[in-house]
């Protein structure tokens, strides 16, 4: 029992520190000016987080994320593409980001680093572009004004927000309207001018995410929606998720033999997505790696006679653990 | 001259009357029979042999431009003065069976032939080509149809003949002298609903040997129109979409002897548009602005039954796009200096030759291209001529150059075979080709400097049947056609950059049938002309994709399977009256289907003649059921609106 004191401490002790908050403003931008990827960086790391940009240096145009101060929040069209509904980020902040998809992969993303890498998230603000708001509010050239001719088409503007941890997607994901205009009210129809706040912790452990944006006016060319968001102040937790279910068979997983001699063998029916460690009695990581086959092995012949604790931490934060005996 | 829209000449028509006046052979000869029955089977399996046709002209200077074995329509001058305060757009759209994709009243307006694309029907000023370098189009709208002595169009492609762009069709604006006239002046005035005010000035003065042609047009709409967005809506006013346009035409012919002649036309014309927002958008404020001036020296020299025709020509085009909303201004301006020579030598009276080379530079700038953007093309083209009897071939090779590449040689061959009096049976083959516009290979970001022009075969037999009986004149054509071009431009997400781009990708199927019956009684106090026209149109994709999305087999946007035109009208004495009824089938957008619809236009006139002084007066309605319909997504028509004005001419 000390031992599994010993370990569980360890193990949090191993993740556990304060929160970040990617607030942009370690860019120092003055005030109206944007940084689009010029300087083929590939993106900006802020916080704990790393956006990721393509730019084309032929085209000089990007998209994935820029960083952005500029504040007009009257101007419609494509020549206004880095500025915020708001005019500034959140709490009046200077600096924000903001996102552009790719019509290629549909999506863009960012990777969480440093002490962020693999551990659960907080939250963040989003709001609207001021391209993507206009044209939703008043149409144009291609887009079409959110409610349609009569003002009643059920119309949204959808960012969802899935993770990744280890390389795998997690089927978990988080749905926020910019703009729903759903409502048989349409008094209640609505379009986000203002930095509001989402709540990613349910998403559990991540070390990247991905954005992407949805309307229903869609054409032969694709989404004709402006598919740009705000974002700010995107904080992570910095620690892993709690969730210690306790031994294996919590997750429907299953070790043997105990005691070991050379082979450690995992039973994964129903092919759960994480990783598995073992550490030692002091709490070290001495072997780790995905967790990724229905019926994986590890190979611990190489290791010296004593006590072990192996454990699991599935994609969406859970985690069990349990002692075995090498001989 | 009344008002009457009666929709000109076609080859029935012409056929017919030429069928009166000459005396044609009464046997067909078995032989070509037999080869106009067989060949084409076989030629369809053998694409670079031939199809045959008939002999219904004497031969003459016309070689290049016989159009053996083609559907064409035209409108003379008659036909011209009927309409003259429409654009070439409204009549194309109201008197033929080609489909014009309008965005609205003096809005862009575009033509689709059998299928093809808007870029893809060529448009013709006095034989050289007149469309947009840069987007490869022609806005109908700004064309105003009184600048023309005649206008041509031809159904179907002929690039051989006539050079990039002539796969659906080509459109021939064409300006000619009068050298019996000794002075003329045509004064048109008319105003309408939405502010529409049109006033024209034709002032023609000479002798035998000498010529001045000068036409001015001025004219403008608020084009506030009403409409019903939406069934469950009240009628709303359109604004943001006024109208001006100026222009002036300035014709010289001199013509020393019947053997020379010489022309001199100069063509300067401004139009400014208010682009309206569309029924998904709150309000716009974007603006066009279009001007170009045309230079034109032709000279033609005869001698014997051989002809010389020189042709120069320098064309100027600004166009400036503003949207104030979005910050954007954008300049797109090009400049064409044009050449031709065309030597045709008919050898006797059953052959002729004709020669043509045809060269071109065009320099186009804008800010969305690196540099100025130049384009150098040239092109040798033989046409070979044959009539005898009832029969008559053309053939036709072209040879072009293009910055230095040469191209596939393009290739025609038409035939027309008169069966008896009543009866033309006609039947063609054509390889055609359309160069890509500068945009399509320069425009940043996207352009593509390795297109391909877009190419392919297009096969086409009819007939035309014509039969008179005492007072009663009666005529039916139809025409199949089959056409495959391959190399289909197309802007589609590249898969080595994150940016559309041009590419070669799609190829287009295109099938259908035309017919036209015309029916016509005509007694010592009054006339009655009946004109039914129905196409159907299949033009297909022939791939899959996912962006644009398209599926094999998808339709053509903007191109309906069915189209119908019929008019019917009258004449007593000074009045006429005509009604018009046209319908076309639903049509599919980048974003929501279009539905199909109707409208029914109606003209009523009178005509009076004092002396040496004739005029008309004239009102016409438009859209008398009131419809509401679109013809381009998101983009009202107008309700029922009216013309009325009138025409004054004297002549001496």
């Amino acid at each position: 029992m000390k031992k599994q004191l010993l370990f569980i401490v360890a193990v949090g002790f191993s993740f556990l520190t304060a929160q970040t908050t990617a607030t942009f403003e370690n860019f120092s931008l003055g005030t109206d000016t944007f940084l689009n990827g010029s300087d083929l960086q590939g993106g900006f790391s802020s916080g704990n987080v790393f956006l990721n940009n393509i730019y084309d240096t032929d085209f000089n145009s990007w998209f994935g994320f820029s960083i952005s101060s500029k504040t007009d929040v009257t101007s419609p069209g494509y020549l206004n593409e880095f500025s915020s509904i708001s005019g500034d980020g959140y709490a009046s902040s200077n600096t924000y980001a903001v996102a552009y998809m790719s019509y290629l992969t549909g999506n863009t993303t960012m990777s969480l680093e440093n002490n962020a890498s693999g551990k659960a998230i907080e939250g963040m603000y989003v709001n609207n572009s001021t391209y993507a708001y206009l044209s939703m509010r008043d149409g144009d050239g291609i887009a079409k004004k959110f409610g349609g001719i009569s003002g009643n088409d059920p119309d949204f503007f959808l960012l969802t927000i899935k993770k990744f941890l280890n390389g795998v997607e997690s089927p978990d994901q988080i749905d926020f309207y910019l703009a729903d205009f759903r409502f048989s009210n349409n008094t209640q129809d609505y379009i986000i001018d203002e930095w509001t706040y989402i709540d990613l912790s349910s998403l559990g452990n991540a070390d990247s995410l991905s954005f992407s944006l949805s309307s229903p006016d869609v054409g032969q060319f694709g989404m004709n929606t402006p598919a740009y968001f705000c974002l700010d102040n995107f904080t992570t937790k910095d620690e892993l998720a709690t969730g210690i279910r306790g031994d294996l068979a919590s997750l429907d997983l299953t070790f043997l033999p105990n005691p070991v001699i050379d082979v450690i063998q995992i039973r994964n029916p129903e092919n759960r997505r994480g990783l598995v460690s073992i550490n030692n009695s002091l709490g070290q990581v001495i072997y780790t790696n995905a967790l990724e086959e229905t019926n994986q092995k590890l190979d611990v012949a190489s290791l010296a006679t004593g006590v072990y604790f192996i454990s699991i931490i599935l994609t969406n934060g859970e985690i069990a653990f349990e002692q075995f005996l090498k001989r | 001259m009344l008002l009457l829209h009666k929709v000109i000449h076609s080859r029935v028509v012409v056929f017919f009357f030429r069928s009166k006046k000459k005396k044609l052979q009464q046997k067909s000869n078995p032989i070509f029979l037999l080869a106009f029955l067989v060949l084409p089977a076989l030629l369809c399996a053998q694409l670079d042999t031939v199809l045959f046709v008939p002999t219904v002209e004497v031969m003459t200077y016309k070689i290049r431009s016989a159009s053996v074995g083609m559907s064409y329509t035209d409108w003379d001058k008659e036909g011209i003065d009927k309409n003259k305060y429409l654009s070439v757009g409204d009549l194309l759209q109201r008197e033929s069976n080609v489909y014009v994709k309008s965005y609205g009243g003096n809005s862009l307006a575009t033509m689709s032939v059998r299928g093809s694309s808007g870029s893809q029907t060529l448009v013709l000023w006095n034989g050289l080509p007149v469309q947009s370098a840069m987007l490869g189009l022609l806005d109908l709208s700004l064309l105003p149809l009184n600048f023309s002595d005649k206008v041509s169009l031809q159904l179907g492609g002929n690039s051989s003949s006539w050079g990039s762009g002539a796969i659906g069709g080509v459109l021939s604006l064409e300006n000619e002298a009068d050298f019996n006239q000794k002075i003329g002046l045509n004064y048109h005035s008319s105003f309408g609903s939405f502010g529409n005010l049109n006033q024209q000035l034709k002032l023609k003065f000479g002798t035998k040997h000498f010529q001045s042609d000068t036409r001015l047009i001025y004219q403008k709409a608020k084009n506030d129109i009403i409409y019903r967005p939406d069934p469950s809506l009240p009628r709303a006013r359109q604004n943001h979409a006024a109208f001006e346009q100026a222009a002036l035409l300035q014709s010289f012919y001199v013509q020393a002897n019947k053997n020379n002649k010489i022309g001199l036309h100069f063509w300067l014309q401004q139009s400014n548009k208010e682009l309206p927002a569309t029924l998904t958008q709150r309000r716009s404020e974007a603006g066009q602005e279009d001007k170009f001036r045309r230079f034109l020296l032709t000279y033609d020299l005869i001698k014997g039954k051989k002809k010389l025709s020189v042709k120069s020509g320098y064309f100027v085009e600004k166009q400036k796009y503003e949207d104030p909303q979005i910050g954007l201004i954008a300049n797109n301006d090009f400049s064409t200096i044009l050449g031709e020579i065309s030597l045709a030598l008919p050898l006797n009276k059953n052959h002729a030759l004709e020669f043509t080379n045809t060269n071109s530079f065009t320099a186009a700038k804008s800010k969305s291209y690196v540099e100025t953007q130049t384009l150098f093309r040239t092109a040798f083209i033989g046409v070979y001529k044959f009539e005898k009897n009832n029969l008559s071939i053309q053939g036709s090779l072209r040879e072009e150059v293009v910055n230095g590449k040469f191209l596939w040689p393009t290739a025609f061959l038409g035939s027309e075979l008169k069966l008896s009096q009543s009866m033309l049976l006609k039947a063609k083959i054509t390889r055609d080709f359309r160069l890509p516009t500068l945009n399509d290979l320069f425009w940043s970001p996207g352009g593509n400097p390795d297109l391909l022009p877009e190419q392919g075969w297009s096969e086409e037999i009819g007939f035309v049947f014509n039969k008179k009986i005492k007072k009663h004149e009666f005529s039916w054509s139809q025409t199949g056609y089959n056409r495959n071009i391959n190399n289909w431009i197309l802007w589609a997400p590249s898969t080595n950059s994150f940016y559309w781009s041009a590419s070669n990708i799609a190829k287009v199927w295109s099938w259908g049938t035309e017919s036209r019956l015309d029916y016509q009684y005509e007694t010592k106090k009054g006339k009655l002309h009946y004109v039914l026209c129905a196409n159907y149109t299949s033009s297909t994709y022939g791939i899959n994709l996912d962006l644009p999305k398209i599926e094999k087999g998808d339709q053509l946007l903007y191109t309906p399977k069915y189209q119908i035109n019929s008019s019917i009208e009258y004449q007593l004495g000074p009045l006429a009256f005509k009604y018009q009824h046209l319908f076309f089938g639903k049509t599919t957008g980048a974003n929501d289907e279009i539905p199909s619809y109707h409208i029914g236009n109606v003209q009523m006139g009178y005509k009076f003649i004092q002396n040496k002084t004739s005029g008309t007066v004239f009102i016409a309605l438009n859209n008398i059921y009131n419809q509401n319909y679109i013809v381009i997504e998101r983009r009202p028509m107008p309700g029922i609106n009216y013309q009325i004005g009138m025409n004054i001419n004297f002549n001496k």
